[in-house]
């Protein structure tokens, strides 16, 4: 019974030590404090910043002078000018590092800039969800879920081998694993 | 974060190559290996769920970023080694922290601007290391070459799992 009780207890302690996290980040709590200064740091009290590193990221909104869209925290965006910036088209997204030469102005390193086309965040996403649905289909194959006692365990028999090959699967280490 | 299918090859490339050392590392935990490679990422839940909404929410300040910092993930990986049977425990926890640990050695090598990382180690320390990495999350040639890698160490496992193997070395 005692023992029956501990895991889930521990999983629950473990959850709170995880949004207690969330929130401590949240608030600030044990982070840089710049340079380089971020996205947020500009929005927050760029005045204070000016002549300082920053660094940032954002969509291209306006070409002349370029313009960047970025986002903060809070789901808000604020609106950069970017100097020193290679030839962009708006809907690109800029990295930038550079200093911060007025309240909403950097002035960006070129050679450090990155500019990236629209389909390369796209690809960046696909290729992401492929490896994502790889991962669950390798869990499904080789792992259950049981419902009763809330752990997953290793499979005897992959459904793979279950239902493609159709014969039984080779002989698994993991099932006899007592680690 | 480089792409998450370069993350998980990697990390399957990583764990199958030891499990040529190591027995117990079946094919099931090199899943779970790949399972750590992907955990840190679990940040961007903040796609669907931003931060200010759970900040409405809950009148709290509030970051997803722990998830993609040492100290959430180690929160995870335990949790995620107390969902398994008590005598896989061991394994799955090390398991987690090895694609973990193959996550972060990548993160760590990708380009900034800056040239310094983000505060990956949060909240054991808030520093951020002097690394000019080499590579975008963009970047179509990482997944491309773990792709290469990964078909690589497949092909080998399929030589030295194969019972013909076992048997000339005296395994059968």
């Amino acid at each position: 019974m005692v023992r029956s009780v501990i895991r889930p207890s521990a999983v629950l302690g473990l959850l709170f030590v995880l949004s207690t996290l969330f929130v401590f980040y949240g608030v600030g709590v044990g982070q840089p404090n710049g340079p380089p200064f971020d996205t947020d740091d500009i929005a927050d009290d760029s005045a204070a910043l000016i002549g300082e590193q920053v660094e940032t990221s954002g969509t291209v909104v306006e070409t002349n002078p370029v313009v960047i869209e970025a986002e903060i925290d809070d789901g808000r965006t604020i609106k950069l000018t970017i100097e020193n910036v290679p030839t962009v088209e708006p809907g690109e997204t800029l990295l930038v590092t550079g200093e911060l030469v007025d309240e909403r102005i950097i002035g960006a390193n070129t050679e450090r800039t990155v500019v990236r086309k629209p389909w390369e965040v796209t690809y960046m996403y696909t290729i992401s969800i492929i490896g994502a649905i790889l991962v669950a289909a390798r869990i499904a194959n080789q792992w259950r879920f049981r419902p009763q006692e809330f752990v997953f365990e290793p499979r005897e028999r992959t459904l793979f081998d279950r239902y493609v090959r159709g014969r039984s699967g080779r002989h698994d280490p993991g099932d006899e694993y007592d680690g | 974060m480089a792409d998450l299918f370069t993350h998980i090859l990697v990390g399957y490339v990583v764990v199958t190559a030891l499990s040529w050392r190591w027995a117990w590392i079946s094919p099931q935990l090199v899943t779970v290996a790949m399972v750590g490679s992907t955990l840190p990422d679990l940040n961007r839940i903040d796609l669907v769920l931003p931060d200010s909404t759970v900040e409405e929410l809950l009148s709290l300040s509030f970051s997803w970023t722990p998830l993609h910092r040492a100290g959430g993930t180690l929160v995870m990986i335990a949790v995620g080694s107390l969902l398994v049977p008590k005598r896989l425990r061991r394994g799955v926890f090390a398991l987690l922290l090895l694609g973990v640990g193959s996550h972060y050695a990548l993160d760590f090598l990708l380009y900034k601007p800056a040239g310094v990382t983000a505060d990956l180690l949060w909240p054991f320390t808030g520093r951020q290391f002097v690394i000019d990495g080499f590579y975008l999350s963009s970047d179509r040639w990482p997944a491309a070459v773990a792709t290469v890698l990964a078909l690589g160490a497949w092909a080998v496992d399929r030589v030295v799992t194969s019972p013909k193997h076992a048997v000339k070395n005296g395994d059968g």
